[in-house]
């Protein structure tokens, strides 16, 4: 009796020690590369019932939310402790939504209807074809089923679909998730504190170009055409549209770390395996390129909210002349710049 | 077989005790008439010794204390903070004139108008005899009056702080809320006498199961609410008999499904906080089971206040407000600006956080 006690006992404090250590792993893969939740009073961002002094506060609001929307908080007339999107200077990584100074043309932009914003030139997405999400012409929304944060299950619009992100805690970078389902794939990588409105080489975000959970594979969702090998033309050059989560160094290319002029503001490049990147990972310097994980990402080139360069171009692709230094495109392209360094 | 009879007898004794327990919870919490002497509430002509007893008497239902509507605190008031009951009719007190020292929560389980009563208008409702009317509210309705409550200004819709006189029922003040007093006659299950605008026959009352000590102490036990997972509008207490429902007859704009601006949704994402609706089950509300660890600092209301079920526990206004008032703003249990998410501090696991458990950072 005294034996089947001590078994017992044995067993539970095992099974005690294995589900602390399973917590403890588990806790280190989902915080390790994902953005912490949100921290600070619930009264800054919430009001129980919209009502103060007998007076109505302006909503009510989804969400419980002080402001309207997702620009409600994320605007220069929100709050000033949630990263503003419609800034004129000091833009953060996703560029800005502006129309005043920055994103003044369609072309410069997502027009997202929670903005207000309108596309007038386009009618369908740009390379939707067989693409997992469909939205229609001035339908996008900032996040939902036609959005691009939070969740995509249909008939979601924004502030379902961004539900409980803020508070939910090293989840997915920046609340982008890939898929339709109510679980969907999160997308790698982590996020800059301050949105990389200070930005060096090792001061940045940590992209991720995996194989099905990068950026780029989030883009993919909407803009289809322009990723995978059978719309980009095959796995190597010649390519047909240029290429995206491709090795840039390394066997099958014919680039040398130390001849580019990465940047991670100019020409940002995303991990194939982000284990162990950390925003303040320096791997743009000169002998700090680490050559098997170093690839190419859509937002190398583009900024996913706005600039002030047609096709939301981190530069001004009509601007861009061979033979000139290594910047914007020719950061990668050096074998096309004149050889200095920008 | 013998091990078959063991079960049941096993089974038999666990019924036996289950039974006693329910009817000891029951018996000591069930609620009953006002006891004691007659002449520590009432005397009969106000006189004694050729003098009167109360120099601004006579009181209506000849009570020997109080003026006019401001009765009711000449026994559920007290000058010290550390009364909780009257020591003469046993009355709960509602409003010490120090600050409440009786217990943690400074105050039974309504909370005390210590704070109002003190001058600080956001931490109250303010009654008459106690506080005069909101200076921050001033003529407005009360905080989300809904428009479907058509009572005029001269109502308890707008204020309880003014003089009985003033009132189109003739009862403001305590019996603003308490309308049908009733200390002789707890049979009518009135709970806490708080009741509608109907008759005495009328449905339109409150039911929940009394703490005979009013949450004096909570260790080792409590109130039982009334909530409902039903979707009404204000007016409804006469069918739901929900405290959020009697709520609602004065802040109706903050319950119920969103029309015109008023209301709270029907669904998630709500878009004010929502009241007599399940407390779910699942994501970060998981966290949170009042069956097995009831809060008395964030209460629920139940289906069946005398079956309380995980499925059937209920958010209600009580869960967040106590209704005399509270040492923080809005009459909250808690107060709401030290309520940080994200974080392992003070906050964590308290106030919100005792539902919302996926928002503190532990």
């Amino acid at each position: 009796m005294k034996e089947v006690t001590i078994k017992i006992k044995e067993e539970n404090k095992m099974k005690r020690i294995l589900t602390i250590m399973f917590f403890m792993a588990l806790s280190v893969v989902a915080m390790y590369g994902m953005a912490d939740a949100i921290t600070g009073q619930c009264s800054n961002c919430h009001t129980m019932h919209d009502s103060q002094d007998g007076v109505d506060g302006g909503g009510p609001n989804d969400l419980l939310l002080l402001g309207s929307g997702c620009g409600g908080c994320h605007t220069q007339n929100g709050l000033p402790s949630a990263p503003q999107v419609d800034k004129t200077s000091n833009l953060s990584a996703g560029g800005s939504f502006d129309t005043t100074t920055i994103a003044t043309d369609d072309s410069m932009r997502h027009d997202v209807q929670d903005l207000s914003l309108t596309e007038s030139a386009i009618t369908s997405t740009p390379g939707k074809t067989g693409s997992i999400l469909t939205v229609a012409p001035n339908a996008l929304t900032c996040a939902g089923a036609v959005g691009c944060h939070g969740k995509h299950v249909a008939g979601m619009g924004s502030d379902e679909g961004i539900k409980g992100s803020h508070h939910a805690p090293n989840a997915t970078y920046r609340f982008l998730w890939i898929g339709t389902a109510t679980s969907p794939t999160a997308v790698l990588g982590t996020g800059d504190v301050d949105y990389e409105v200070t930005v060096s080489d090792s001061d940045h975000n940590v992209y991720s170009a995996h194989a099905t959970q990068g950026v780029s594979s989030f883009c993919n969702q909407c803009h289809n055409q322009f990723h995978g090998e059978t719309e980009t033309g095959g796995p190597s050059s010649p390519w047909e549209r240029h290429p995206t989560d491709i090795a840039l160094f390394g066997s099958g290319t014919s680039w040398t770390a130390a001849d580019t002029d990465l940047e991670a503001d100019d020409a940002p490049i995303a991990m194939i395996d982000v284990t162990g990147k950390t925003t303040t990972t320096n791997y743009y310097s000169s002998g700090t390129i680490d050559e098997t994980n170093s690839a190419v990402m859509c937002l190398s080139c583009h900024r996913a909210h706005g600039t002030a360069n047609a096709d939301l171009l981190r530069w001004s692709y009509a601007g861009i002349l061979a033979n000139g230094v290594k910047d914007a495109c020719l950061s990668c392209h050096y074998k096309q710049s004149s050889g200095v360094d920008d | 077989m013998g091990s078959r009879l063991l079960k049941l007898k096993s089974s038999n004794i666990f019924l036996v005790i289950l039974l006693l327990f329910v009817f000891i919870l029951v018996s000591s919490q069930a609620q009953a008439g006002v006891s004691g002497t007659c002449a520590n509430c009432h005397i009969m002509h106000n006189s004694q010794d050729g003098d009167a007893v109360d120099a601004s008497g006579p009181n209506e239902y000849l009570l020997a204390g109080g003026a006019e509507a401001t009765t009711c605190l000449s026994c559920h008031s007290a000058a010290s903070g550390a009364t909780w009951k009257d020591p003469v009719t046993q009355a709960p007190i509602v409003w010490n004139q120090s600050e409440p020292t009786f217990n943690s929560q400074k105050g039974l389980a309504g909370g005390n108008f210590y704070w109002v009563g003190a001058g600080d208008d956001t931490k109250g409702h303010n009654v008459y005899g106690i506080a005069g009317v909101d200076g921050n509210i001033g003529s407005n309705p009360a905080p989300g009056k809904h428009t479907n409550a058509t009572c005029s200004s001269d109502s308890c819709h707008y204020t309880l702080a003014q003089p009985p006189s003033y009132y189109i029922f003739g009862n403001g003040g305590c019996e603003g809320c308490h309308t049908k007093v009733s200390h002789h006659n707890d049979s009518n299950g009135w709970y806490r006498f708080l009741k509608g605008h109907g008759n005495e026959a009328s449905n339109d009352y409150v039911v929940g199961v009394e703490d005979d000590d009013w949450e004096f102490e909570t260790a080792t036990d409590h109130n039982w609410y009334k909530g409902t997972t039903a979707v009404y509008n204000n007016g409804a207490l006469v069918n739901q008999n929900t405290i959020t429902s009697f709520c609602s007859g004065c802040h109706g704009a903050f319950h119920g499904p969103l029309t015109a601006g008023e209301g709270m949704g029907s669904d998630s994402p709500w878009v004010r906080h929502p009241t007599d609706i399940q407390l779910p089950t699942d994501g970060e509300y998981a966290g949170y089971d009042p069956v097995t660890n009831y809060s008395t600092e964030a209460p629920v209301a139940w289906v069946n206040p005398g079956t309380p079920d995980r499925d059937e526990a209920i958010v209600m206004c009580l869960s967040c407000h106590r209704p005399h008032g509270s040492a923080y703003k809005d009459l909250l249990r808690w107060d709401y600006v030290n309520m940080v998410a994200g974080t392992t501090g003070g906050s964590a696991g308290t106030g919100c956080f005792t539902c919302h458990t996926g928002k503190d950072g532990l």
